[in-house]
């Protein structure tokens, strides 16, 4: 080997010891960079796994401190593991005690349960599941579980965990909303109005009245738009009505309607149509409520009817009729009131009453135009001035007047002219006064006139007994005889002027009634009067007790008694008093078996002064006595009887009567 | 530039043209790294463009036709050193199909600081491929050298035409039709 290729060698020798070095010198730098990166990574890793454990039992720990309760169970459904919220509302502890939550389930739930939990182990979760349970304290709850299954490292279920939702409340609201609804669809069924709900014309529900009320039912209804059995009569169109809603312009209408029923005849209907929106504003129903007002209708024609009749009635009574306002201004008038008045209607509506005619008795019309606000109807009498200037008396009834409100609007009035009337009345009221004065003048002198009368009387009797016992030595048989008869003469003149005196008063004294027994009053009469020796005076039957002047009856009978015992010939004379009792009277008989009365003297007997035959002691006054009292007691007397066949005298007296101080 | 490329190319001229051209070569060329490579290494492309126009003069053979050289020889040492890359591929034109998508990744991996050049695939069907070099090295003539030996690795050979898109020869379109 030459030098040259031995220092070439060397050269490339050197050159690869170099290239060696070098290369182990960058190995070296690489693998010291392989270390540092290496371990970075291995602290980048254990920062990762910390990382990862950490979120592991964050996720635990949110189930245990998820707010819903929380239950983990074996597949026998005992309680492995549960959160507070679970033991608060259960308020169970399964690390104090085993709970099984099958146990708590409601016996109703129990199958539904049972294929839940099937589905649950064959799908491996189960969403919504809803069921009662009874919780430890004995309170129903309604609750909603969601679970799912626990696996082990194989795949094979374990058990399963679910987060319960207390639904209790929520079940109560909907039990609360169902039966809302119930109570709604009570009340919609049973109003009496009829109730659709409709889309455009076409009816989406209806209630049973409004089924009933045309006959036809739900389902067909559902077919037929509402112009098919429906059409306006009142009020703004339906089909306006409906383009309104739809435009937002109106909410409600009120439209009166016929409606057509299914077997034939027709109703109105008044329809009150409303609109239902959505939260937009858009219509989506239109609610529609139909009163039937077909009987309305007719009563309101009827009304009318009776109105126009009254009205014609009102027209043409002879009766004037106004109606006035509060303010006494007329507001009506018909033809009788302008005929009495004699003004025209013109004239007189508008105008205040008592102004136009000229009202008299102003404060009367105040008074009662004052109870008149008070509601009350009255009648008075009032003084006016017609147009002609005549005085007129109208006789007015008034009633107030209302409107739909019940409110006072004024006063109706019924007028009658009773001038004439009054006229008359006036003048007979002078009359009265008239003979009352001169009954009272001709009182005064028959008891004046019957009291001269007697004092002048007693003194010819006095002298007459004093010549008697005087001149009795003196005086012959014929003499005496003459004086006697005078003294006879005298008594008759007396008693004629006490039978004047008794007629004027009988008129007049007033009437004392009491309680007064007949039978009493004949028997004292029986005992004051003369009774001849033949004559028997008997009463067949018990009389009544009455109500009347016991004087005046005393009277009434004696007079009648008197007279018939005295005027009996026959050997055995009977008077008998009998009695009948009518609705309204008494009637009385006496009947005799004496002489009897001739037919033509039958009235001419109960006139004054009138006496048949030439008896002393008839004066002639006794029976029109009778027939005055008898007239105060608003009877009638009566006599029947024929000459020798007895006679029987008839009265009678009213058992109240009316006038007994006239 | 990797150190692979040196020691491959310090290896084929002292194979080819004995250790005296190559100890010329390094000691005329006064290289900053003394002619000391390593393959685990990087170095001045400069260092290359001298060796190899220090081996032209020695030799009197064009720089392009050692560069083509260069390129067949060096297909064979990276097979070797990188087995497991070519074993991928059942076709050559699969393996020039993937140069840019699969196997300067992996060069990428292995050496982060390379510097490589970019095939763009123009057209491609069963038996050809035509596509675009690009590099600021212009070693096209080091990427044909390559081509050829790919397909003679798997057996075949290939017509290989090649066309200037610039003159320094930064951007080169290949034609390559794969025979029989």
């Amino acid at each position: 080997m030459d030098n040259k290729e031995v220092e070439l060698l060397k050269r490339a020798l050197e050159r690869q010891k170099k290239a060696r070095q070098q290369a182990e010198k960058i190995l070296e730098q690489k693998s010291t960079e392989l270390y540092e990166t290496t371990r970075r990574l291995k602290e980048s890793n254990s920062t990762l796994e910390n990382l990862l454990s950490e979120k592991v039992s964050e996720l635990d720990g949110v189930f245990v401190n998820i707010i819903d309760p929380y239950v983990v169970m074996d597949l026998q459904a005992t309680v492995i593991k549960m959160n507070a919220s679970a033991k608060e509302f259960l308020g169970y502890d399964n690390t104090k005690e085993k709970v099984n939550l099958t146990n708590l389930v409601q016996e109703d739930y129990l199958q539904y349960t049972a294929e839940s939990f099937k589905y649950l182990l064959e799908i491996g979760t189960l969403k919504n599941y809803r069921s009662k349970i009874t919780v430890k304290n004995g309170d129903e709850k309604w609750i909603e579980i969601n679970s799912s299954l626990i696996y082990n490292t194989k795949q094979e279920p374990i058990g399963a965990q679910g987060i319960i939702r207390d639904i209790t409340q929520e079940m109560e609201i909907k039990e609360l909303l169902d039966q809302q609804r119930k109570q709604l669809d009570i009340i919609v069924e049973s109003s009496p109005l009829g109730i659709v709900l409709s889309v455009g014309s076409k009816i989406i529900k209806s209630n049973s009245t409004f089924t009933e009320l045309l006959g036809y039912t739900e389902a067909e209804f559902k077919t037929m738009q509402i112009s098919d059995f429906s059409k306006d009569i009142e009020g703004t169109p339906s089909q306006e009505i409906g383009k309104q809603m739809a435009e937002g312009k109106i909410d409600t209408a009120v439209v009166v309607k016929r409606y057509y029923k299914k077997e034939g005849g027709c109703l109105v209907g008044k329809t009150s149509v409303s609109a239902v929106r959505d939260a937009k504003g858009n219509l989506k129903y239109t609610l529609a409520m139909v009163e039937d007002i077909t009987r309305e209708r007719e009563a309101e024609e009827r009304l009318n009817y009776e109105r126009e009749k009254y009205a014609s009635i009102i027209a043409n009574m002879n009766l004037g009729l106004v109606e006035v306002d509060t303010n006494d201004v007329i507001q009506l008038v018909n033809q009788s009131f302008c005929a009495m008045s004699g003004f025209k209607e013109e004239e007189l509506l508008g105008k205040k009453g008592s102004d136009i005619l000229s009202v008299q008795n102003k404060s009367v019309l105040d008074e009662e135009n004052e109870k008149r606000i008070e509601g009350e109807s009255n009648s008075y009498e009032l003084e006016v001035i017609n147009k002609e200037g005549l005085k007129k008396n109208w006789l007015v009834s008034g009633a107030p007047r209302y409107d739909n409100d019940k409110k006072l609007i004024g006063s109706v009035g019924i007028h009658l002219d009773v001038t004439e009337q009054k006229l008359l009345e006036e003048q007979k009221e002078l009359l009265v006064k008239e003979l009352e004065q001169s009954n009272k003048g001709l009182q005064e002198y028959a008891h004046i006139v019957s009291h001269d009368l007697k004092s002048p009387l007693r003194s010819i009797s006095a002298l007459a007994t004093w010549i008697q016992d005087d001149y009795k030595d003196v005086l012959d048989e014929a003499g005496q005889e003459n004086l006697t008869l005078m003294q006879e003469k005298v008594a008759s003149m007396d008693k004629l002027i006490q039978g004047i005196l008794e007629y004027s008063t009988a008129n007049n004294s007033a009437l004392d009634n009491s309680s007064v027994d007949l039978n009493e009053v004949v028997e004292s009469i029986k005992e004051s009067i003369f009774i001849p020796e033949h004559v028997n005076l008997v009463v067949p039957e018990k009389l009544p007790t009455i109500s009347a002047d016991r004087t005046k009856m005393h009277q009434l009978f004696q007079n009648i008694l008197s007279n018939a015992v005295v005027h009996i010939e026959k050997e055995v004379g009977l008077v008998e008093v009998l009695f009948v009792e009518n609705r309204s009277h008494w009637q009385f008989s006496i009947k005799d078996n004496g002489v009897g009365i001739p037919k033509e003297y039958h009235k001419k007997i109960f006139e004054i002064f009138q006496s048949i035959g030439a008896n002393e002691r008839s004066t002639g006054i006794g029976l029109s006595i009778v027939k005055k009292i008898i007239d105060r007691y608003e009877g009638e007397v009566w006599v029947e009887s024929e000459k020798d066949m007895g006679t029987e005298f008839h009265f009678t007296i009213k058992k109240e009567p009316t006038n007994l101080n006239s | 530039m990797k150190g692979i490329v040196f020691t491959e190319f310090l290896e084929m001229v002292e194979q080819k043209f004995g250790l005296e051209t190559l100890d010329n070569i390094i000691e005329n060329g006064q290289l900053p790294s003394e002619g000391i490579y390593t393959s685990v290494g990087t170095y001045e492309f400069n260092e290359m463009v001298t060796l190899i126009t220090g081996l032209s003069e020695e030799t009197k053979i064009p720089v392009g036709d050692l560069i083509y050289a260069f390129g067949l020889y060096l297909f064979a040492g990276l097979a070797n050193s990188h087995p497991e890359v070519i074993k991928n591929y059942n076709t050559p034109l699969g393996l020039l199909y993937c140069i840019e998508d699969h196997i300067h990744v992996h060069v990428k991996k292995l050496y982060p600081d390379a510097e490589l050049p970019t095939f763009k695939i123009l057209d491609k069907t069963d038996t050809n491929i035509v596509m675009v070099y690009s590099s600021s090295r212009g070693l096209y003539r080091l990427a044909h050298g390559l081509i050829e030996k790919a397909f003679e690795h798997f057996g075949g050979t290939a017509t290989i035409s090649y066309e200037l898109l610039k003159d320094d020869g930064t951007e080169v379109k290949f034609d390559i039709v794969q025979n029989g």
